[in-house]
């Protein structure tokens, strides 16, 4: 005789727990269904920022249009050997695609999608500390305005890390 | 299959992204050049070009991304680009010419391709639909109670 086959008459506990009262079987259903009716009934409501679609649209569309910059750099520092403007293509495709990583990431309210906004905020920070020391760049005070708005939405965005999953 | 179509979808986000590249930059240098001349004006072209690069762009995105909306936006979009341009060619003068025809391969060639792998993509994955050995409230948990 296989050991492996159990003889229903000799193991009782098997018994059971293979063939199930009704009574036992209905309680279960009630079980697993309880749980799954009562979050359809009251759903946990999850909180928004309010500006969220709205810098995730913007950060989709600074995202396309940066990838949109990267072929002609790219193509141009290739066969002109300008490893300037190689550079700055691919400094657009790593800005593009965090902007477009962004867009998604906020849109399904994910935690990185945060540290990814934070970060980038951090960087825009330090190019104008730097822009301001050297005189790199220029439209410094319309840098420095976009700044303090972008940093205004990252404190509000923190304020409801805990919805961020 | 499912390899192949992840291949396949890669290679047409790289097709849409140098599509989009090539509308978008073409648009902008001929805006450059006829910026200055009072000659026949292509504006529309100019325009639907400038709107629908960004859009192939998004639709590649799409296509990396293996988002189940990439076909749709992909035959839309291919299907608009090429109404509107023969329907401003029609306006400009009513004979079919021989650039109708390109035009129609052009866009036709990859709305076709898109469409088939479309399908293809469906029919493989209707078959491969799972099919649950054992439903939710049945027996196997009742090992929980007992």
């Amino acid at each position: 005789m296989d050991p492996n086959q159990a003889n229903p008459s000799q193991s009782p506990v098997l018994n059971q727990a293979t063939t199930p009262s009704p009574q036992a079987s209905t309680t279960l259903n009630t079980a697993v269904q309880t749980p799954i009716n009562s979050q359809s009934q009251n759903p946990t409501p999850v909180r928004k920022p309010r500006f969220l679609n709205a810098i995730a649209t913007l950060s989709l569309i600074s995202g396309i249009f940066g990838l949109l910059g990267v072929l002609p750099f790219l193509l141009l520092g290739g066969l002109a050997k300008l490893d300037s403007l190689f550079f700055i293509g691919i400094i657009n495709l790593v800005v593009g695609i965090s902007n477009v990583a962004l867009f998604f990431g906020l849109r399904n309210m994910k935690k990185w999608a945060l540290y990814l906004l934070s970060l980038s905020t951090f960087l825009a920070f330090m190019l104008v500390i730097y822009g301001l020391i050297t005189g790199f760049g220029n439209q410094i005070s319309a840098n420095i305005i976009a700044l303090v708005i972008e940093i205004a939405l990252v404190i509000y965005f923190w304020k409801f890390r805990k919805e961020f999953t | 299959m499912r390899v192949i179509l992840r291949i396949t979808s890669i290679i047409y986000g790289l097709y849409f992204f140098l599509l989009a590249n090539f509308f978008f930059w073409t648009s902008v240098l001929a805006f450059l050049v006829f910026i200055g001349q009072r000659t026949n004006f292509p504006g529309i072209f100019i325009i639907v070009n400038l709107i629908l690069g960004p859009i192939y762009v998004y639709i590649s995105i799409l296509f990396f991304m293996n988002n189940k909306k990439k076909y749709k936006w992909a035959l839309i979009f291919l299907v608009i680009h090429l109404v509107i341009t023969e329907l401003s060619r029609s306006y400009m003068n009513f004979k079919l010419e021989y650039t109708d025809f390109k035009n129609l391969l052009f866009f036709g060639i990859p709305f076709l391709i898109v469409l088939i792998t479309r399908i293809i993509e469906n029919k493989s994955f209707s078959k491969n639909v799972a099919v649950p050995e054992v439903l939710p409230n049945q027996p196997q948990t009742t090992n929980k109670t007992t």
